[in-house]
């Protein structure tokens, strides 16, 4: 047998697939959006990283009287202590990022193993998970918030599992539905009918399948996180030893900053909340639109609508 | 005749389909390959091919019967048991599009059988030869490509080279031509012919019953979950005894115009498999029956030449 059905180029000369930071660069041009977005989150993170080197400011450290107008040397005033609200801005985005990445990471984590187990095995299994799934999706969540942060008491990691509690069952609940559809794929059975053990289908089959999915949704879910952990600090309990843009909105409130007409200690951080969660939200929507197969139903894509045009001729009546 | 690799014996698959009802895909199949035999296993389609298939993969809950290879039950094996038996029995898809995994180059899919069963020596070579021997050659020009990257020919015939890495000694192929042009389909099917020259027992199932004509020793044809006629695959296309098995063989075209029959179209859909019609299944599309067929239910017994079976009252 040497023929085969069709003739074959040379390996080199097919087009090889681009590498990552090509496509990373080619998705960034077709979702503008997403490239103005990742801009934003750069950004931010560069602030997170580097942000304690160039701070004017200590966090704690007393600069000018109490809610001092903003000024040349403190663009952004001072808040209810006499603190420099820029510098607090600016030390207070790498406790939102990490609380921001590390909720949406646990999320990620619990979700996506109970989604895959789950979704591969079925049966009784599946029935159990879905149901205990059900039962946190119904908990309220600013309840469940309140009620977990009074028991367990006030601090970061405590507000990083509770964000994860909260939602990893959006999580779950997405990851089970895709891994159904992978399983059934004739790949998975054939691995199946070599006698591959269930932990070899799923980490060589079914994970990489899904892994552009379970990226665009913890993407997406950093945004969730973040302004859930504004906020947890907003309603006081969030950790009190750090400084957070929630807990910047939330002494400043308490501290009556709006009745000394102090809108500069409120603003900022509001506007960086708000900042970060819709560039977390473009990239990710973008991300989620090229990436979740079910928002390729054109009628549930978010973009890429497209109208017909209209029949030159009147309809006949 | 030598002692067969594969034998199953009365293999009944029957699934819950809620509401205390029962769906009867296979309902009492018999057949026996032999080390370098070509068996075609032929029916319409929803009969329970598949089906008998998976469950002889012990993929499938198999409800009755017993599935016997080489001497050994493996109708209760474990799946840990099946692992050595998965060894050596290898099942070939159906659709050479969805069998691969995309992100799998074509090494990586003929090698996943050799990690899987734990073989660590000579694993390139193992890879190059069975790509050579599924019709690949050279092997180079196959080896790093993406399953996107070739035709549908070419997938499934990747597919057989995983199925082939393991030197399995029986193959069961689920209508491993019928998502192929059928350009490609005589390729496919020739290499299949070679393989059994070489000493597999190969198992296809097919609805064509031309196909089977031309390259089975022996056909099997079934309908609705149960075997109605057996026999040399020549028996079978020129004398057929069961008036199922008439009415397809009537259907396949003639290239002689002189000889062509007049087509006998049955009657009729196939029955509903959680509803079997009592006495002989066919009887309500058979264009022969009798009034006992509607209470008797036949089973096989010899007719027509040496080696046929058909199961038919009126015979």
């Amino acid at each position: 047998m040497s023929f085969v059905d069709a003739p074959m180029t040379p390996l080199d000369e097919v087009h090889k697939s681009p590498s990552r930071v090509r496509s990373l660069l080619s998705f960034l041009r077709k979702h503008p959006q997403a490239a103005l977005g990742f801009v934003i989150l750069m950004l931010f993170v560069f602030v997170a990283i580097f942000g304690p080197y160039f701070a004017p400011y200590g966090e704690r450290e007393q600069v000018g009287p109490i809610f001092g107008t903003p000024s040349g040397a403190h663009p952004l005033g001072l808040d209810d202590g006499g603190i420099d609200v820029l510098s607090l801005l600016i030390y207070g985005a790498r406790v939102t990022l990490i609380v921001g990445f590390a909720g949406a990471l646990v999320a990620m984590l619990v979700g996506g193993s109970i989604g895959i187990i789950s979704g591969y095995f079925g049966g009784k299994i599946d029935n159990a998970l879905m149901r205990t799934t059900d039962y946190f999706l119904v908990l309220p969540d600013l309840v469940l918030m309140i009620v977990v942060a009074s028991i367990w008491g006030r601090s970061l990691r405590n507000i990083i599992i509770i964000i994860g509690l909260i939602y990893w069952t959006y999580m779950a609940r997405l990851i089970r539905s895709q891994v159904k559809v992978v399983r059934e794929r004739a790949y998975v059975k054939r691995a199946q009918a070599l006698g591959a053990t269930h932990a070899r289908i799923i980490f060589r089959h079914v994970i990489p399948q899904i892994a552009p999915l379970l990226l665009a949704q913890t993407v997406l879910m950093v945004g969730y996180a973040i302004f859930l952990e504004t906020a947890i600090s907003f309603l006081g309990l969030g950790d009190p030893s750090v400084p957070s843009w929630g807990k910047m909105i939330e002494t400043a409130f308490s501290r009556s900053a709006i009745s000394y007409g102090a809108w500069w200690a409120i603003a900022p951080p509001g506007i960086a909340v708000a900042l970060v969660i819709m560039a977390f939200n473009m990239v990710g929507t973008a991300a989620e639109d090229s990436l979740n197969p079910r928002l390729r139903v054109s009628h549930l894509a978010r973009r890429h609508f497209r109208l017909r045009p209209l029949p030159d001729k009147e309809p006949p009546k | 005749m030598t002692e067969p690799l594969l034998q199953v014996d009365d293999l009944v698959v029957h699934y819950p389909a809620g509401r205390k009802r029962v769906v009867h895909a296979v309902d009492g199949v018999s057949l026996t390959v032999a080390p370098g035999e070509f068996v075609a296993l032929v029916g319409e389609s929803g009969c329970g091919k598949t089906t008998a298939a998976q469950a002889i993969m012990r993929m499938a809950k198999v409800t009755a019967g017993t599935i016997t290879y080489r001497g050994r039950d493996i109708t209760t094996f474990s799946q840990r048991q099946m692992r050595p038996i998965r060894h050596e029995m290898q099942l070939i898809f159906q659709d050479p599009y969805e069998s691969l995994d995309p992100r799998f180059r074509v090494r990586d899919t003929v090698i996943e059988p050799l990690k899987i069963h734990g073989v660590t020596d000579n694993r390139e070579e193992r890879v190059r030869a069975a790509l050579e021997r599924a019709g690949l050659t050279p092997a180079e020009l196959y080896i790093d490509r993406y399953p996107h990257e070739l035709s549908g020919g070419q997938r499934q015939r990747v597919s057989i080279a995983a199925s082939l890495v393991l030197e399995p000694t029986l193959l069961l192929a689920d209508e491993p031509v019928s998502m192929l042009d059928v350009s490609v389909r005589a390729g496919i099917l020739g290499l299949l012919d070679e393989l059994r020259k070489s000493g597999l027992g190969i198992l296809m199932i097919t609805h064509d019953l031309s196909t089977a004509a031309h390259y089975a020793d022996r056909i099997c044809v079934m309908y609705l979950g149960r075997v109605v006629e057996e026999g040399p695959a020549l028996e079978v296309i020129r004398n057929p005894q069961h008036p199922y098995t008439k009415a397809l063989v009537s259907v396949v075209p003639q290239p002689d115009p002189d000889r062509a029959t007049k087509p006998q179209i049955l009657q009729g859909e196939t029955p509903n498999p959680i509803n079997i019609p009592s006495g002989c299944r066919f009887h309500p599309r058979c264009p022969v029956a009798e009034a006992r067929c509607q209470s008797e239910d036949p089973q096989l017994r010899t007719a027509g030449g040496a080696g046929q079976q058909a199961a038919c009252l009126l015979i």
